[in-house]
């Protein structure tokens, strides 16, 4: 065996951990979609066969990995990184996967091209789907953030001016 | 194919696709400007390209129904992703850097757009 001096971009350990947390992820985003009673293709032509379960799966994602990322970024100073592996499979392996951007987002311009689905309703869909998932990150950021901050004070830096106004 | 076996295959895909992402994102973690994860960026502008083409070939050929959703809703789904893209986007914001938070997600979109439509006419392309 050859020693090697950097140690590897991406082992094998965490290679089978994102792996299985991909796979529980788009699990549960397709049996979501199926509760939703989402239709097979995204090019909808009314409301009812917008891809809800998606819709509800990304925001559901957003606002977990915002809650999980505000926190462990707050607690960063704390916690040594060698949780590493679990939090790639958390973050990018389970809600990477669970959260799906392909579809949602470039349903409006194939809907053009192909002359299928409600260009409009769909131009809609993505920007409804923007809004929502942008304002649960930031609200999970801000939860998460404000939750360790809570429980260690002491980790506080953010805005203490020294008390100068007393 | 029974559905149980269907949601076998389409969560297989996705993981397949959820390696090539976090492949992708550390590979290219330290490159471009910060707060644009080029890996992200480059996940979601490829599961858009691969989504285009198969609702191309849906389309043309009548590509087989459980065929498509393996293909988009596990390796675009798996392959593609909201939380990171969301996340990535608001932490710039939350942060008082607005115009980086801008260029992410007009990024993230214009390039989804793009990968798309270039899957869409590669396919129509190749099959004349």
């Amino acid at each position: 065996m050859t020693p090697t001096s950097r140690s590897p971009l991406f082992p094998a350990r965490a290679v089978g951990a994102v792996a299985a947390a991909g796979f529980a992820g788009t699990l549960l985003r397709y049996l979501l979609g199926l509760a939703f009673d989402d239709p097979g293709g995204p090019l909808a032509s009314d409301p009812a066969s917008l891809g809800w379960g998606t819709f509800a799966a990304n925001v559901l994602g957003c606002l977990v990995l915002g809650l999980l990322t505000g926190w462990w970024d707050a607690a960063g100073r704390l916690h040594a990184s060698g949780s590493g592996t679990v939090r790639l499979a958390a973050s990018s392996g389970l809600l990477g996967s669970f959260t799906s951007f392909s579809a949602v987002a470039v349903a409006a311009p194939l809907s053009g091209l192909a002359g299928s689905g409600d260009t409009p309703l769909l131009w809609f869909f993505t920007g409804l789907t923007a809004l929502s998932c942008l304002v649960a990150a930031a609200s999970g950021l801000v939860l998460g953030r404000s939750m360790e901050f809570k429980a260690r004070p002491e980790l506080d830096h953010r805005d203490h001016p020294r008390n100068e106004a007393e | 194919m029974s559905g149980l076996l269907l949601a076998l295959a389409v969560a297989a895909a996705g993981s397949a696709g959820a390696v090539t992402r976090v492949w992708l994102d550390l590979l290219l973690q330290r490159r471009g400007p910060d707060g644009v994860p080029l890996g992200t960026l480059g996940a979601n502008a490829a599961g858009s390209l691969i989504l285009g083409a198969v609702l191309a070939a849906s389309l043309a050929s009548g590509l087989d129904h459980e065929v498509q959703t393996i293909l988009t809703v596990g390796l675009c789904g798996g392959l593609s992703t909201y939380s990171s893209f969301g996340v990535a986007t608001m932490k710039e914001w939350l942060a008082g850097r607005y115009a980086l938070a801008g260029l992410n997600a007009i990024a993230n979109l214009a390039l989804g757009y793009a990968a798309a439509a270039a899957g869409w006419l590669a396919y129509a392309a190749l099959t004349g």
